[in-house]
């Protein structure tokens, strides 16, 4: 049994630090809370069992603290006990010599423990800050360049979105009255000795994301997939597809929080990422299972791909059209177009072009942010 | 409700049928303490709306509840002015000789104001539970409104002016995680995640729901269900299926599963088409880890 020698509440404040460097946003107010929390039952303190679910309590604050905070727990308060058994040793027993020796330990300890994350291999984040590695299909997201297309695809949707009006429309469910219209209308003398105007906030502007995921585009891969996760972080009303040879549908699989565990699902289930490209089958699947739920005149449908395709080139045709009839727009981003010689001639392209209804290049991060600033 | 300590918790809970965790006893608890709304979150069916259900019996309070849903306003969940009775209110008192401003004051009282679930919740007497369910499906405007009403506890009616919370409501809120929510809420929330229940809790529910059922049916019926949510499916079965499962094949008399009872009932555990063609693939090996001992075919 350790003998404790330093006070709990440093201990805590100093594992609040700990948590910190760990992505957990921990305030003073809830450090205070912690601390209230623990006076409140003696029994929370009686067993380190208690103790740990009490701290896990006050300072997770999502699934993904859950699922960090016990390894960060027992690595925090394993390497306290070796401090303090390390004081221990050197048997000095006045209490205030004690003090004073107490500050370095605890420094020390911190100074461990606040630079363990330059050193660790094992990230603790849902996402670490090396890149995070797939065994299967060599995926691997890094954390900054994320975090950089993040704030180029947020403009993007901003840029998206305001280009709707934010008006209410005139409703028949009996909801909503829209008090200007109702007086209006009433002021013109109508018969009837009132006449109410119902209104309705307008749709939410959803998003389509098809992304092709074949061997030729193989080297903007890791660009998309950032793009994909990004996307779905930002907006719910997105929904996104990749594609190659078939259609594989991943809005539930990605999760911004849990980037490893979203790679892994992504490539199990991806059997055909850098396959063949069979780009009208692929939109066929995707008008005749999804097209009903995900497509409508307030959706705009974003399309990733270099235009190759290897399969029936009428499917492309028949099914874009049909897209173009049943979306709001259709955009086509293309990698290759950043090629100032590049024409669209491989048939793939040249079905689809007279549907779209704005191309552009999509490569790098660099015409990601001409693309938000358009 | 005044705790006394974690452990009364998890005996009240009881009293109510719902069998806690030792998380989920000190969540609650601290919640309490704390005077902090308690956000669950977990797979759809594992209990999260149950225990707002529970803390309003164990109480003894009304249990005021916020469904929430996309597109939801102010008007559905704070407030909103009877605007049919304010305009026949006018045309009564246009012969009487009232000022303007008598009849903005009178058309602007509280008898024309409809108290939707949060405005109602801060002007009980008795302090009511109140749960907000499923606050991932509302918009991130809601959620910043809610933000404000539960930080200061007071709602801003222009005409009336400031309505201060008479009592402070337990809350409980609720997702199911289709959306993150935001940073803020959480910051200000009591944190919880419920999962699917082990094997053997599962089976402790099963029992306490369903105390005559056979012990053999109710082990493979947890066993099988715990292999069920290993598989990828779009819609994993909660425990609410588990009891009704259970239910249906009691009151058939089955006494254990079989391959032909589970394909004949599956549709009561899996919901989803692509779900159901995928637990069929694998019956055969699910039944095996179950223990199921299938007749070879003759």
């Amino acid at each position: 049994m350790i003998k404790r020698q330093t006070n709990l509440t440093a201990n805590i404040i100093s594992f609040c630090q700990y948590l910190r460097t760990k992505d957990f946003y921990i305030g003073l107010q809830t450090e205070k809370e912690c601390l209230t929390s623990l006076s409140f039952d003696p029994g929370l303190i009686k067993s380190s069992e208690r103790f740990k679910r009490t701290l896990e309590v006050c300072f997770c604050k999502s699934k993904r603290d859950l699922d960090v905070f016990s390894g960060l727990f027992d690595r925090y308060w394993k390497e306290l006990e070796k401090a303090v058994e390390s004081k221990t040793s050197q048997e000095e027993s006045p209490t205030e010599q004690m003090k004073n020796k107490q500050a370095p330990a605890i420094n020390q300890l911190r100074s461990w423990l606040l630079n363990e994350n330059h050193t660790e291999e094992i990230g603790t984040a849902s996402y670490s800050s090396h890149s995070s590695i797939d065994n299967q299909l060599g995926l691997s997201i890094d954390e900054n360049e994320l975090k950089e297309m993040l704030g180029y695809v947020n403009s993007l949707l901003n840029q998206i979105s305001k280009k709707r009006t934010r008006r209410y429309k005139d409703s028949k469910r009996k909801e909503l009255i829209n008090l200007r219209r109702s007086i209006r209308k009433n002021i013109l003398g109508s018969d009837e000795l009132l006449q109410l105007i119902y209104k309705e906030k307008k749709k939410k502007l959803r998003i389509v994301l098809l992304c092709d995921v074949s061997k030729s585009v193989e080297l903007y891969s890791m660009f998309f997939l950032k793009f994909m996760f990004s996307l779905k972080s930002l907006s719910k009303y997105v929904e996104i597809f990749s594609f190659a040879t078939s259609l594989h549908r991943l809005t539930e699989d990605i999760n911004i929080r849990e980037v490893n565990k979203s790679l892994r699902t992504i490539s199990r289930k991806m059997k055909s990422w850098s396959g063949g490209t069979k780009i009208g089958k692929s939109l066929d699947e995707f008008m005749k299972a999804y097209s009903h739920k995900c497509i409508d005149k307030n959706t705009v449908v974003f399309i990733v791909s270099d235009g190759w395709d290897t399969g029936d080139i009428d499917l492309i045709d028949r099914n874009m059209d049909l897209l173009s009839q049943k979306s709001m727009k259709i955009i086509w981003l293309n990698p290759l177009l950043a090629h100032a010689d590049w024409k669209p001639e491989v048939s793939g392209m040249k079905a689809a072009l007279p549907y779209i209804d704005l191309m552009l290049p999509f490569h790098n991060i660099e015409s990601l942010k001409s693309l938000s600033s358009l | 409700m005044e705790w006394s300590n974690v452990e009364h918790v998890r005996e009240e809970l009881i009293k109510q049928d719902y069998l806690s965790t030792y998380a989920i006893d000190l969540s609650v608890y601290l919640s309490s303490k704390l005077n902090k709304p308690l956000l669950i979150e977990g797979p759809p069916g594992v209990g999260k709306t149950e225990i707002a259900k529970c803390l309003a019996n164990i109480s003894k309070v009304d249990l005021i509840r916020l469904q929430c849903y996309e597109g939801l306003g102010a008007e559905h969940a704070i407030y909103e002015w009877n605007y049919q009775s304010q305009l026949l209110a006018l045309r009564l008192m246009e012969s009487q000789q009232n000022s303007i401003e008598e009849k903005e004051a009178h058309i602007f009282s509280e008898k024309f104001l409809l108290k939707r679930p949060l405005l109602q919740s801060i002007s009980n007497d008795e302090s009511p539970v109140l749960l907000i369910d499923e606050l991932d499906r509302a918009d991130e405007e809601f959620e910043s409104y809610l933000l404000e009403i539960l930080s200061d506890w007071q709602i801003s009616v222009p005409e009336l002016g400031t309505i201060k919370a008479k009592t402070i409501p337990t809350v409980i809120i609720t997702s199911n995680r289709t959306r993150e929510l935001s940073e803020a809420l959480r910051r200000r929330c009591i944190y919880m995640w419920i999962d699917y229940p082990e094997f053997e809790k599962e089976l402790e529910i099963l029992q306490t729901k369903m105390p005559d059922i056979n012990n053999k049916l109710a082990k493979q019926i947890c066993l099988f269900m715990k292999e069920l949510r290993q598989l990828q499916l779009k819609k994993s079965p909660s425990i609410a299926e588990t009891l009704d499962w259970a239910f249906a094949l009691s009151e058939l008399h089955f006494d254990h599963l079989d391959k032909q009872v589970v394909e004949d009932t599956l549709g009561i555990v899996l919901k989803d088409w692509q779900d159901h063609r995928e637990a069929q693939d694998s019956l055969s090996e699910l039944l095996d880890r179950v223990g199921v001992v299938q007749k070879l075919p003759s």
